[in-house]
C-alpha cells in the first residue's frame, strides 16, 4: 500500500515540475498577514491552472512570490505557512486571483474566509447575513461519543438538549428554541448536502469535518418548508485540498462507571413493610386474596394471610419480616444487573489528491457495551473520489457505508417488576442465599403457581437472571448512501450542477425467546386448556417463539442547480437557482412464529381466530396474538428554491433567498401544499472605517435578516380520513376502519418569520466574539383546542385527552439572545485560552384559540406535557396553593377564598388562572465554559455546564402507588405522623382508605416545585502533542457533579431523574502522517 | 445556446408531472372513505358493539358489593354511582357520555357520506339503515342514564340529550327535549327498519330488520307504548324465533352461554367495571333466592362461593362482559308484558311457557303461571328480572315502572352501616352530565 502511495506522490512532483519548466511569462503575487497587511515570507504557495498545470514555490522576503507561466487561467490557489492558517480557494470563473493574498494568523478563532456550507452553497462567513455557527472536527473529536450531535451543546451556543426526556434521534434537540407547539422540535440534519432521515447513530463522528449551524432566516430559510427548528449541516471529509497524501488514524477507549441505585428515592424496606402489616390490618388485601385473576401478593402479605390462618406462629413471622428487613433489591440490581459502560472508537483515514483528482478512503469501528449489557458494534466505510472527467466536467462520488449490529442487554432497574405496574418489592432479591437465580413474584399469587405446577402445568416462577441467558435479541441495521454530483460550467461565471442521492436502510430485528424463558412459560400456561375430567391441551406449543421484525426504506433525492457569479474591483454577485425532488419510501413488517425449532426450522400453525379462556382466569377469553403487522409509507416532496448575493466594495452586502415547497401531505389541495417562504439580510463590514478607527476594534461587522421558515407535520391531513385495521373484536377476519382525522379544510404549514441582528467583533487582546439577538414569531401554529366531548371526535394521542381538534389555531413567539466569547492570551510560552458561550431564550404563546376558565387539572403536573397558554411558555409549572398540613395531617389548598380540604373539589373547580406560575420548566439561561491552558506540546482544558432560570416538580409520596402498585417514596420517612408534626413537615399523613384525589392534589400542589438551577463541571481533558501534533494522545474525565445546585432535594435538575450521570473516563490517541 | 437548451429541457421535463407526483398517498392504510366498502368498514368497527353506558346498571340492583370491596376500589366513579353520587364521570376522559356520542360520530360520518355519494342500491340502503339504528340504538341508552324517566305527559317541559345528527366539527350542543329526544330516536329506528334489507345478517354485529324491530319494541316499551311494542315484538318474533334449550348447554365451561348465540339478534356489550368483578359482585339475595332448583338458569347464570354467596357468568358475551344486545328472550318478555297489559292474558302466558319452558329441567309446569291479570304480570315481570340480569335493563325497568306505572319502588343499599337509598322518580335518576362537557358546551346541567 504505501509504496504505492509514494509512487503517486513521486509522480506529482514530476508532473508538476514538468508543468513548472514549461514558463514564460513572469507574473507575481504577494502574501500578508490580514491584520498588519506585512509581507509574509516563506509562505508555500501552490497554483494550479485549468489544464492542470501546477506550479509552486515560496514567498520572498516582502511576501511576494514570482513565477514565470504561460498566460494560464488559475483555478486553485494554496498558500500554507506554518504559524498561519492555510488558505485554499478557488478562483471562480471570470474572476482574478486576488491580491494580495490575506492570511490570518493560527489560533485566530474567528476565521474570517471561514466557509459556511449551507447544503446548497458555500459562502465566505465574511460575506454572508446569516447566522452561522461552525464546528470543526478538531472540537467535535474532543469527544469521543459515538453520536455525531450530542456533544454540540457544549461546543457553541444557542443549542440546547431537553435532557428530561430520553434521547431518540434528535428529537430532545433544539436550536433556538421551541418553534412548535405540538410538533416534533428535531432540527433538520442535511449530510453532505441532502437532508438525512436515518439515525444520527449511524453517522461515524470521524467521518465528520464540520457541522454548521443554520440559525436565522438568511441561513435557514433556503430549506423552506422543514427549517423553522433550524438547520444542521454536517459535512464530511474528502481527500480536496490536500497537498500529499495523508494517513490519519485514531483510537479512543471510554468506561463509564454503573450508576449509583442507592441514589433512587424508594421508600425504604422497613417502611415497605411497616405500610403492608397496617394495610392488612385494615383488611385491604381481602379482596385481593380472593381475586379471580390470582393477583399477586408480595411474599409479607402472604407470610401475614399463614400467620392469620393459623399456618406460622408468631415467631415465625417475626424471623420471615426480621429477615426480609435486611434485604434491598437496589443493592441487588445494581449488582447483577449493571455493570460498567464500555466502549472504544478505531477510525483510519487515507486520503490523496493532486490538486485536481483526490480520493479517500475511511473505515471505523465502534463498539459499545451499556450498563445492562447491550451491545452494539458500527462498521463503517466511506469512499470519495473528485474527478475532472473530460474538459471542464467535474465528477464528484460519495459512497457511505454503516452496519450497526445491535445485542439487546439485560434488564434495568425499571424493567424489573412485578407485573403489570406495580414496581417490584423492595426486599426482592436477584440471587438466594444459596447463590441461585432467585424467583421475584410477578403476576400472579405464590400459591396459585404452586398449585398449577401440581396440575401439570409448566414451572411458572420469574427468576430475572435466568431470563438474559434465555432471550435472544439481536438487531442489523444497514444504511448505504450513494452521491453523485456532475458540475460543469457553462460559460464565465455561470455553471450547472446536478445531483443525485440514493438512500437503502434496512434493520431487522430477529427476537428468539427459549421455551424456558418466562415469556414462552407464562404464555404457555395461560392458555393452557383443561377438559371436564382434568386433561390439559396446550394451544401454544411449549416451543421457542420467533419474532421477526424487518423495516426498510429507500430514498431517491434529484436536485438540478445553476450557479452564477459575477465579480468586478466593487462588485460582487452571486446567484442560484434550483429545483429538487424527493421520494421517500418506507415500510414495516413483523410477524412471530410460535413453536419455533431452530435446528430445524419446524413451526406450528397455530388457530389465532379462537378465543380461549385463561388458565388462571376462566372467565378472560384471549386469541393467541398473530403478531402480524404491516405498514407501507411514502413522502414526496417537489422544491424550488433561488438565493442572492451581492456584495458592494467588500463592505455591505445584501441578500435574498425565496423557496416553495409541495409535499404529499395527504389530502390537501395542490394550492395549499405550495408554500413561498423567503428571507432578506444586509451586512456591513465596519472594519477600517474612518468613524471607527479605534486601536482597540480589529474587526466589526453588523448583521440584520428577516425572513419565514415552515414547519410541516406530516401526521395531519385536512380531509376526514379512515384508517384500515385487522383483528376486529368479535370478528377476527373482518377488516374495519377507525376515523382518525375530522374535516379540516383551512390546514396549512407553520411558519416562523424570523429577525435576526448579530455583531461580530474581533479586538485586541485576543479577544474575539459574537452576540446575536433574535426574534421568532410562529404564526399558524397547530394546536388543539379541548372540544365539547358531544362532537364525538376522538383524536388520537392530543393533548386535553382524547377530545380534541387540531388546526393551525395559535400563534407563538421566542426571544432569544447568543453570545459567544473567544480570548486566547499568550503569557509567554503559556498560552490561555477561554470560550464563553451564553444563551438566552424564552418562549410565550401569543394566541391560542381556546375557551378561558379551562379546569386547571389539565395543566398543573411535572412540566413534561406542553400546556398552552397564552403569556406563557409552553412549558411551564402550575400548580395548586398549598397551604401546609392540618391538624390531621392532611394537605390543604385553597379555594374560594379560604384553607379548604375538599380535594375533589379543587381539582374539578380551579381554573386555569387560580393556579399558581412558577415559571418555565426548561431553563432560558444556558451555557458552556471551556478554559484551557497550553504549554508547549501539553494542553489541559476544564468546561463546565450551566442552566439558570428554571423549575421542576419533584416527586412525593403517592400513597395511592404505594397500596395498589409498590411504588413508595423515600419521603415516606418524613410524613406527619401525630399532632405537631405539621409545623415541621409538609409529607401528608398515611390514611386508609386513601382518597386518591388528596394524592392528586399534594402531588401538584405548589410545595413540591423547586428551582432548577445549576452549574456542572461537565469535563476535565489533558492532551499532549508529539511532532508537531502529528501524534496526540489525550485523557478526559466528564461528568464529575455540580459545582452549584440550586434544589436541596435528592434529584439531577438536568434530567429529573434519582440518579446522578455515571463519571465516564475518555483515553485516545491519534496519529496523523 | 445548445447547452441553455438542453438545459431547460431537462428542468421542464422534470417539473412537467408534479401534481401527480404529490397525489400519492402517504400512508398505504390511510384513506378519505367515499365507497360503500369504506361506510361498511366504518360500522363494522367493533366498537360500535361495544361499551354502552354502564353506570345505570352499576347503580340498579340486581347486586351488591360488600362495603370492604367497595372502599378498596380505585375506579371512583364506580364506586360513586354505585350510591348515586354525583362525582360520576369527571375522573376519566372515557366515560358513558363522550363513548356514546363518538359512535353517533361514526354514524353520522357515513350518513354524511352517503349523502354525498347519491346511490340508491340495497346495498347502501342497508348501510344507511345500519348508521341510522346505531344512532338510535346509541341515544336510547344515553337517555336511560343523562335524562329523566319518559312520562305519560309533560316531556316537552324535561331536558333531553343535544341531538348531534351531522358529523361537522362547528356543532353547538343544545340539550332538546326528552319530547325530541324520543321523537329522533324513534324516527331514527324507524327509518333503520324500512331501509335494512336482511332479517338475519351474517355478523351479529350488524343491524337488520329483526333486531330493529327489536330495538323499537325496547323503545316504545320504555315509552309505556305498549301496542307499538306489542306490534313490533311480534313482528321481530315473527322473523326469527330461537330460543336456546338451556339443557343443552355446557355447564362445565365458566361461562355456560355461548356468544352469538342462536337467541342473539343485534350483539352489544355494556362497559366492564371493575365492580362487577367476580370477586366483588353479589347477586341479590331475593333475586338469587326466586330460581327454584329446577331452574337452568340458577346454574347457567351464577356461580357460587362457599358462603353461598354468588356471582353472575350468564353474560350473552360468554365471557366477563356484560351483554345489553338484543335477543329473543327479551322480544319474548316483552310481548307478554304488552299482551297481559293490553288483557291478551292467554297469549301472554302462551309466552311465559315458550320461554320458562326451555329454562327448566324437565317438563315445565304450566300450572305454576298466575291466571289473573294483575299476578300474571307480576309474575312477568319477575320472570323478566330473572331472565334478564346484568342486560343494562333493570335501571330502565326501575324507571319506567316508577313514572308511568307507580310501582313506587325504592333502591336501598348498605354500605357498613350506613343506608343509601334512591326514592322514586328522584332527580338522581338522571346522572350529571360530565363536567367537562358542560363547561366546554355551555349546557344545562341536570338539576340536583
Amino acid at each position: 500500500m504505501k509504496v504505492s502511495f509514494i509512487k503517486l506522490v513521486l509522480c506529482c512532483i514530476l508532473f508538476s515540475a514538468f508543468l513548472f519548466s514549461m514558463g514564460q511569462t513572469k507574473t507575481k503575487l504577494s502574501v500578508v498577514d490580514i491584520l498588519t497587511k506585512k509581507g509574509i515570507e516563506k509562505a508555500s504557495v501552490k497554483l494550479i491552472s485549468s489544464d492542470q498545470k501546477i506550479i509552486t514555490g515560496l514567498t520572498d522576503g516582502s511576501g511576494e512570490f514570482i513565477w514565470s507561466a504561460p498566460n494560464q487561467r488559475w483555478i486553485r490557489i494554496e498558500v500554507t505557512h506554518l504559524a498561519y492558517e492555510t488558505l485554499y480557494f478557488i478562483v471562480k470563473e471570470g474572476t482574478e486571483i486576488p491580491d494580495p493574498i490575506e492570511l490570518s494568523p493560527k489560533n485566530n478563532l474567528i476565521n474570517e474566509v471561514e466557509i459556511v456550507n449551507t447544503g446548497y452553497q458555500r459562502l465566505s462567513k465574511e460575506r454572508s447575513t446569516g447566522s452561522f455557527s461552525m464546528i470543526k472536527s478538531d472540537d467535535l473529536m474532543q469527544y469521543s461519543d459515538r453520536n455525531a450531535l450530542s456533544n454540540l451543546d457544549k461546543l457553541t451556543s444557542g443549542i440546547v438538549f431537553d435532557k428530561r426526556f430520553e434521547e431518540n434521534d434528535g428529537n430532545t434537540i433544539s436550536i433556538r428554541g421551541r418553534g412548535t407547539i405540538f410538533g416534533g422540535t428535531a432540527p433538520l440534519i442535511i449530510l453532505d448536502d441532502f437532508p438525512y432521515e436515518g439515525r444520527i447513530d449511524d453517522i461515524d463522528p470521524a467521518i465528520i469535518k464540520s457541522i454548521t449551524i443554520l440559525k436565522d432566516a438568511a441561513a435557514a430559510s433556503i430549506w423552506g418548508a422543514r427549517a423553522s427548528n433550524g438547520v444542521l449541516v454536517i459535512t464530511t471529509k474528502n481527500g480536496k485540498g490536500l497537498r500529499k497524501t495523508q494517513i490519519f488514524t485514531s483510537s479512543s477507549f471510554r468506561l463509564k462507571n454503573k450508576p449509583d441505585l442507592q441514589e433512587l428515592n424508594w421508600i425504604s424496606t422497613i417502611d415497605f413493610i411497616e405500610v403492608e402489616k397496617f394495610l392488612f390490618s385494615n383488611n385491604f388485601y381481602d379482596n385481593q386474596e380472593i381475586s379471580p385473576t390470582k393477583m399477586v401478593l408480595s411474599p409479607v402479605v402472604e407470610a401475614l394471610i399463614s400467620k392469620r390462618e393459623g399456618k406460622i406462629s408468631d415467631l415465625q413471622l417475626g424471623k420471615i419480616i426480621s429477615k426480609y428487613s435486611t434485604y434491598d433489591i437496589r443493592k441487588d440490581m445494581e449488582r447483577y444487573l449493571y455493570k460498567s459502560e464500555f466502549g472504544f472508537q478505531n477510525t483510519v483515514q487515507i486520503a490523496n489528491s493532486n490538486g485536481i483528482n483526490s480520493q479517500s478512503l475511511q473505515l471505523g469501528w465502534d463498539q459499545q457495551q451499556s450498563h445492562t449489557g447491550l451491545i452494539s458494534n458500527r462498521y463503517t466505510i466511506n469512499t470519495t473520489n473528485n474527478f475532472l472527467l473530460w474538459n471542464k466536467l467535474q465528477l464528484d462520488l460519495r459512497l457511505n457505508y454503516t452496519l450497526n449490529k445491535m445485542n439487546a442487554g439485560g434488564l434495568n432497574y425499571s424493567d424489573l417488576t412485578s407485573g403489570g405496574s406495580k414496581r417490584i418489592y423492595p426486599y426482592a432479591r436477584l440471587v438466594d442465599d444459596q447463590y441461585n437465580n432467585a424467583v421475584v413474584l410477578k403476576d400472579y399469587r405464590d400459591q396459585f403457581l404452586d398449585e398449577s405446577y401440581q396440575n401439570g402445568l409448566l414451572d411458572w416462577r420469574y427468576r430475572p437472571l435466568d431470563e438474559n441467558q434465555l432471550i435472544n435479541d439481536k438487531s442489523n441495521r444497514h444504511q448505504g448512501l450513494s452521491n453523485l454530483t456532475l458540475r460543469y460550467p457553462i460559460f464565465k461565471g455561470l455553471n450547472i450542477e446536478t445531483k443525485y442521492q440514493a438512500s437503502l436502510y434496512n434493520q431487522t430485528r430477529l427476537n428468539l425467546k427459549n421455551k424456558d424463558s418466562y415469556y414462552v412459560r407464562d404464555l404457555v400456561n395461560r392458555f393452557t386448556q383443561e377438559s371436564t375430567n382434568g386433561e390439559l391441551s396446550y394451544p401454544v406449543p411449549y416451543a421457542d417463539v420467533r419474532n421477526k421484525s424487518i423495516q426498510t426504506s429507500y430514498a431517491h433525492y434529484f436536485r438540478t442547480q445553476v450557479n452564477y457569479n459575477f465579480k468586478s474591483v466593487n462588485h460582487e454577485l452571486d446567484v442560484m437557482g434550483g429545483y429538487e425532488k424527493r421520494i421517500s419510501d418506507a415500510s414495516n413488517e413483523s410477524s412471530t412464529i410460535y413453536g419455533f425449532n431452530n435446528n430445524d426450522l419446524t413451526f406450528a400453525i397455530l388457530d389465532h381466530n379462537a378465543l380461549y379462556p385463561m388458565y388462571y382466569n376462566k372467565s378472560f377469553r384471549y386469541r393467541i396474538d398473530n403478531g402480524l403487522s404491516l405498514n407501507a409509507t411514502s413522502d414526496r416532496f417537489v422544491s424550488y428554491y433561488a438565493n442572492m448575493g451581492y456584495t458592494f466594495k467588500n463592505k455591505y452586502t445584501l441578500s435574498a433567498s425565496a423557496r416553495k415547497d409541495g409535499s404529499n401531505i395527504f389530502g390537501v389541495n395542490t394550492n395549499q401544499k405550495f408554500i413561498p417562504l423567503w428571507s432578506i439580510g444586509g451586512a456591513y463590514n465596519l472594519t477600517n472605517q474612518p468613524f471607527l478607527a479605534i486601536d482597540i476594534i480589529k474587526y466589526l461587522k453588523v448583521r440584520l435578516s428577516y425572513g419565514f421558515n415552515g414547519h410541516v407535520d406530516n401526521s395531519m391531513s385536512s380531509l376526514p380520513t379512515m384508517r384500515y385495521t385487522n383483528g376486529q373484536t368479535f370478528y377476527p377476519n373482518l377488516n374495519y376502519a377507525i376515523l382518525v382525522n375530522p374535516y379540516n379544510p383551512d390546514l396549512r404549514w407553520e411558519k416562523t418569520g424570523t429577525i435576526n441582528v448579530g455583531v461580530d467583533f474581533k479586538l485586541s487582546g485576543g479577544v474575539s466574539g459574537s452576540v446575536d439577538l433574535y426574534q421568532k414569531d410562529g404564526t399558524d401554529i397547530i394546536g388543539d383546542t379541548p372540544l365539547d366531548p358531544t362532537l364525538g371526535i376522538m383524536g388520537l394521542g392530543l393533548s386535553y385527552g382524547s377530545y380534541a381538534y387540531r388546526g393551525n389555531i395559535a400563534e407563538m413567539r421566542n426571544r432569544g439572545l447568543d453570545i459567544s466569547l473567544n480570548t486566547v492570551n499568550p503569557i509567554d510560552k503559556l498560552i490561555w485560552s477561554n470560550t464563553l458561550n451564553i444563551s438566552y431564550n424564552a418562549n410565550e404563546v401569543r394566541s391560542y384559540q381556546q375557551k378561558n376558565n379551562l379546569n386547571g387539572s389539565f395543566f398543573v403536573g411535572t412540566g413534561m406535557k406542553v400546556n398552552p397558554i397564552v403569556g406563557k411558555p409552553i412549558y411551564s409549572i402550575y400548580s395548586y396553593s398549598f397551604q401546609g398540613l392540618d391538624e390531621f395531617g392532611d394537605p390543604q389548598g385553597w379555594q374560594e377564598g379560604q384553607i379548604n380540604k375538599d380535594y375533589s373539589k379543587i381539582l374539578t373547580s380551579t381554573n386555569v388562572d387560580e393556579l399558581i406560575y412558577h415559571g418555565p420548566a426548561v431553563a432560558p439561561w444556558y451555557g458552556n465554559y471551556r478554559t484551557r491552558f497550553s504549554y508547549g506540546p501539553m494542553s489541559i482544558s476544564a468546561a463546565i455546564a450551566f442552566k439558570f432560570g428554571f423549575y421542576f416538580r419533584r416527586e412525593s409520596i403517592n400513597y395511592n402507588d404505594l397500596y395498589q402498585d409498590w411504588r413508595g417514596h423515600s419521603d415516606f420517612e418524613k410524613r406527619w405522623q401525630k399532632p405537631g408534626d405539621e409545623l415541621k413537615t409538609s409529607v401528608p399523613a398515611m390514611i386508609y382508605p386513601n382518597i386518591n384525589n388528596r394524592d392528586l392534589f399534594y402531588s401538584n400542589s405548589s410545595v413540591l416545585v423547586e428551582r432548577g438551577d445549576y452549574i456542572r463541571l461537565s469535563d476535565i481533558r489533558y492532551e499532549y502533542n508529539l511532532l508537531k501534533g502529528s501524534i496526540k494522545c489525550f485523557a478526559m474525565v466528564e461528568n464529575l457533579g455540580f459545582v452549584y445546585k440550586k434544589t436541596n432535594a435528592r434529584v439531577n435538575p438536568e434530567t429529573l431523574s434519582d440518579l446522578s450521570l455515571p463519571r465516564m473516563y475518555t483515553l485516545g490517541f491519534s496519529l496523523r502522517y | 445556446m445548445k447547452q441553455i437548451y438542453i438545459m431547460w429541457f431537462a428542468v421542464v421535463l422534470l417539473t412537467s408531472c408534479d401534481t401527480e407526483f404529490l397525489d400519492v398517498k402517504s400512508d398505504k392504510s390511510m384513506v378519505v372513505p367515499m365507497d360503500l366498502k369504506d361506510f361498511r368498514a366504518i360500522l363494522d368497527n367493533g366498537a360500535m358493539n361495544d361499551l354502552a353506558p354502564s353506570i345505570g346498571e352499576i347503580a340498579a340492583d340486581d347486586y351488591y358489593v360488600e362495603f370492604n370491596a367497595w372502599q378498596s376500589m380505585s375506579d371512583v366513579a364506580s364506586r360513586n354511582a354505585y350510591i348515586w353520587l354525583d362525582d360520576v364521570l369527571n375522573d376519566k376522559e372515557s366515560n358513558d357520555w363522550s363513548l356514546g356520542y363518538k359512535d353517533i360520530l361514526y354514524a353520522n360520518t357515513v350518513l354524511d357520506g352517503l349523502d354525498k355519494l347519491k346511490i340508491a342500491s340495497d346495498e347502501a340502503n342497508d348501510i344507511r339503515g345500519s348508521a341510522l339504528f346505531f344512532r338510535a340504538f346509541k341515544y336510547f341508552h344515553l337517555a336511560q342514564v343523562f335524562c329523566m324517566p319518559w312520562k305519560r305527559e309533560g316531556n316537552d317541559e324535561v331536558l333531553g340529550l343535544p341531538l348531534r345528527l351531522g358529523s361537522e366539527v362547528e356543532y353547538k350542543s343544545v340539550r332538546s327535549s326528552l319530547e325530541q329526544t324520543y321523537q329522533q330516536i324513534l324516527e331514527d329506528a324507524n327509518s333503520a327498519l324500512g331501509l335494512l334489507q336482511y332479517d338475519n345478517s351474517i355478523y351479529k354485529t350488524r343491524p337488520n330488520k329483526t333486531a330493529a324491530h327489536a330495538l323499537l319494541a325496547r323503545i316504545y316499551l320504555v315509552m309505556g307504548n305498549y301496542k307499538n311494542a306489542l306490534k313490533h315484538s311480534s313482528a321481530s318474533l315473527n322473523k326469527v324465533d330461537a330460543l336456546i334449550d338451556y339443557n343443552q348447554l355446557n355447564f362445565s365451561k365458566f361461562n355456560p352461554i355461548e356468544r352469538f348465540n342462536s337467541e342473539v339478534l343485534f350483539h352489544h356489550r355494556l362497559s366492564t367495571k371493575t365492580i362487577w368483578g367476580t370477586s366483588r359482585q353479589r347477586i341479590d339475595t331475593t333475586l338469587l333466592a326466586s330460581y327454584s332448583l329446577n331452574d337452568l338458569r340458577r346454574k347457567a347464570f351464577f356461580k357460587f362461593r362457599s358462603d353461598s354467596t354468588a356471582y353472575f357468568v350468564g353474560s350473552y358475551d360468554g365471557s366477563a362482559t356484560q351483554f345489553t344486545g338484543l335477543a329473543c328472550d327479551e322480544v319474548i318478555l316483552i310481548k307478554a308484558e304488552c299482551n297481559v297489559r293490553l288483557d291478551n292474558l292467554q297469549e301472554a302466558k302462551n309466552d311465559m311457557v315458550k320461554l320458562l319452558k326451555n329454562r327448566t329441567i324437565g317438563s315445565f309446569d304450566i300450572a305454576s303461571i298466575p291466571s289473573d291479570k294483575n299476578n300474571l304480570l307480576n309474575y312477568i315481570l319477575m320472570e323478566r328480572r330473572k331472565q334478564l340480569v346484568f342486560r343494562g335493563l333493570r335501571w330502565m325497568d326501575i324507571r319506567r315502572l316508577n313514572a308511568l306505572e307507580g310501582l313506587n319502588y325504592t333502591i336501598e343499599k348498605k354500605l357498613g352501616d350506613r343506608l343509601y337509598t334512591l326514592p322514586p322518580n328522584d332527580k338522581r335518576y338522571a346522572f350529571l352530565i360530565p363536567l367537562q362537557v358542560i363547561s366546554q358546551s355551555d349546557m344545562i346541567q341536570n338539576q340536583r
